[in-house]
């Protein structure tokens, strides 16, 4: 098999193609940008850094696909095994996802932070996905509270053993694997709404974590046949359906960017990337939307469209791309050019907003003891203003918006919505702890870390 | 722990103003003196500018490898006539409209317009230069290029203030026109055309139909206002 060759000592070195997904995302790259995700789980006592770095040392071994720097080879990007052990575990910053240089941070495309409680590890896109990310996260945290604490924990859901080794399933580019339709699923690239405002400086981003419980939420939603990620996905839409028609302007539509977790359909263990992207969208000329009527829409399109045949033809229609004989002789330098240009006249255009849900978080209950909550970051867009990640663990739901606007009125109208629903929601953000001359120009100050 | 009065929502114990809402936080029945930990540091991640300059330096120097090499090759075989010339002619008009404002710490419109207007007119003098002509040069090309350096830096100078759309689209074509007359005066007067303007007049009363129409929108704000509307991008 391909792939069997990539982990056998190729050349006296352990490398990896980039999956169908991740081979988009080195392309994006801006100067000012990358598409980073973040996951941090909170615990219930003081993060010590040292014990934080010697559990990174014995975990990373475990994610051979995340052990690596990336390379740029003739005709595409490939992942090649680190040149050191581990990258550094860094005290957090005030701005999560950052742009990434491949060759900062030792190489690595993932970054280990920790403040007060909270242990983050944000990945590159290109690496994996949310799932995957979560389950590093997971058994890193795991191993952190063995060493700390001495806690014994078993393991089990995110939790990966450390005395097994990947297997090449868990390494496989899951796209090839399972594109086997004979149809390719057509894309509409029609342009919907954006909700524009002042930006934020460059690498700045304003995050807003609404904290709630889960049985509550899930309660909530039942009552209106839907599932929690469809319901926050209805309310994201009619708050942007509501603000779109206050502007009195030509109604344009308002969609919806929902990924999926392919794993739930598919039989596949692998630790990169495997979700797809559905768009729900609605047409505001067709008349007045109530938030039922939108309710309603999304759960029907998601249950209607969410089965294995219409998952993999649009996974085949992706992997065509890839497998075009054409395209794959273009050199590297060319692909990069159609990639960015293609992202930046698409892409987010396309969409009006976006919720990606982990769901929920599954640990071993002696390691949830120690946990207070899972936050799931969903990478900063370069023109969407409301990208919402949600996950949770136990009994804590955990929604986060990252905007780039200084305007707060999407994150106000989501969180309240639910707390007139009778949801309880705590707020934590890090918009109180930007100074105001720093909301300007960064650049005024000293361009690394301050203080 | 404290709520919002204005949304509801709970706040963190470190919180002083609603994320949300930016309402302050006031609680009295909070007696602490020791601050709580904010849920974000105040250090930022900030990475450095991309260093144009260096780059710019690298391209330089980059670009003078093919440049000597054509020359110490036209030195060695003359045969085929001084061809380095344009090579390297070439190089240094490419070098002076693009990297040169790259190597500038701050970008100065007036000094790189005029850099760029200098570099086309003794690019074009090495042509002419070498296949002497009658006077196409000073009679025909340098008018051409003053003029349209003397209308670009006008419309620099006068777009260092934030103006109307409106206005913009006014001067634009008003520009055009007035270009396009100037270009054709010069051009005919070279070629001894019988007529002094030709095409421009075509251009020039397209201008102004549209400079008409313009200035329409700008006195009407009703229509002003649909034209917004039914137009916003």
């Amino acid at each position: 098999m391909a792939e069997k060759e990539q982990k056998e000592n190729h050349g006296g070195k352990f490398w990896l193609k980039l999956d169908n997904a991740g081979k988009v995302f080195p392309g994006q790259n801006t100067q000012t940008w990358s598409n980073i995700f973040r996951g941090a789980i909170t615990l219930k006592e003081k993060v010590d850094p040292a014990v934080l770095e010697e559990a990174l040392a014995r975990v990373l071994p475990r994610f051979p696909c995340f052990d690596v720097n990336i390379k740029r080879g003739f005709f595409w990007y490939y992942f090649e095994k680190a040149k050191y052990p581990a990258p550094p575990v860094m005290p957090d910053v005030g701005n999560p996802c950052h742009r990434i240089k491949f060759r900062e941070n030792k190489g690595f495309l993932f970054r280990v932070y920790y403040h007060e409680r909270r242990i983050a590890v944000e990945f590159f896109h290109a690496l994996t996905d949310g799932y995957g990310g979560s389950l590093f996260l997971c058994t890193l945290t795991a191993e952190y509270l063995r060493i700390k604490y001495g806690a014994n924990i078993p393991p089990g859901g995110a939790v990966l053993s450390l005395q097994e080794t990947a297997d090449e399933f868990e390494l496989e580019d899951s796209f090839e694997r399972f594109a086997s339709s004979k149809v390719k699923a057509k894309r509409r690239d029609r342009f919907v709404y954006h909700k524009k405002g002042e930006r934020l400086p460059a690498h700045m981003v304003n995050v807003t974590t609404g904290y709630m419980p889960v049985d509550k939420l899930l309660e909530l939603a039942r009552a209106n046949n839907a599932s929690i990620t469809e319901y926050l996905a209805a309310i994201l839409m009619y708050i942007h359906y509501n603000i779109q028609k206050e502007e009195e302007r030509k109604q344009k539509d308002v969609s919806v960017q929902i990924p999926v977790n392919l794993r739930r359909t598919f039989p596949s263990k692998t630790l990169r990337n495997f979700s797809l992207c559905y768009s729900v969208r609605i047409n505001p000329n067709m008349g007045e939307y109530t938030f039922e009527e939108i309710l309603k829409h999304i759960s029907l399109y998601l249950r209607f469209i969410n089965n294995e045949k219409t998952l993999n033809s649009m996974m085949t229609a992706n992997m065509a791309l890839e497998r075009n004989p054409f395209m794959r002789a273009l050199p590297l330098p060319v692909k990069w050019l159609a990639i960015a240009i293609s992202f930046g006249l698409t892409a987010e255009k396309t969409t009006t907003a976006m919720i990606t849900n982990l769901g929920p978080v599954k640990v071993p209950d002696e390691m949830l003891e120690y946990v207070e909550s899972y936050v799931m970051m969903p990478s900063p867009g370069k023109l969407n203003g409301a990208r919402v990640g949600a996950a949770s663990i136990g009994n804590t739901f955990a929604a986060t918006f990252a905007n780039i606007y200084t305007d707060s009125r999407i994150e106000r109208e989501f969180f309240t919505f639910l707390v007139k629903k009778g949801i309880p929601v705590k707020i934590e953000s890090n918009r109180e702890s930007i100074p105001e001359n720093f909301k300007n120009n960064p650049y005024a100050f000293n361009p690394q870390i301050t203080k | 722990m404290s709520y919002c009065v204005n949304c509801g929502v709970e706040l963190d114990s470190s919180t002083k103003i609603c994320a949300l809402c930016s309402t302050p936080v006031i609680n009295p029945n909070i007696k602490t003196t020791e601050p709580a930990p904010v849920p974000y540091p105040d250090k930022y991640m900030i990475p450095p500018k991309v260093r144009r300059r260096y780059a710019a330096f690298l391209a330089t120097m980059i670009m003078l490898i093919p440049n000597i090499v054509c020359v110490l090759v036209n030195l060695l075989v003359p045969r085929g006539g001084k061809w380095s010339i344009f090579v390297v002619a070439s190089s240094a008009l490419l070098w002076m409209m693009v990297f040169l404002p790259m190597l500038m710490k701050k970008t100065r419109p007036f000094i790189l317009l005029t850099v760029d207007a200098v570099a086309l007119c003794l690019y074009i003098y090495v042509f002419y230069a070498i296949y002497r002509q009658e006077g196409w040069f000073t009679g025909l090309v340098f008018p051409l290029i003053a003029g349209l350096y003397v209308i670009i830096a006008g419309m620099i100078k006068w777009l260092r203030k934030k103006r109307d759309w409106v206005k913009i689209a006014i001067n634009v074509f008003l520009s055009i026109a007035v270009y396009s007359l100037y270009a054709d005066f010069f051009i005919s007067r070279f070629y001894e055309a019988e007529r002094p303007l030709g095409v421009s007049l075509v251009i020039a009363a397209s201008c102004i139909a549209l400079i008409i129409f313009f200035k329409f929108v700008e006195r009407n704000k009703r229509f002003r206002a649909w034209l917004t509307r039914k137009f916003f991008v």
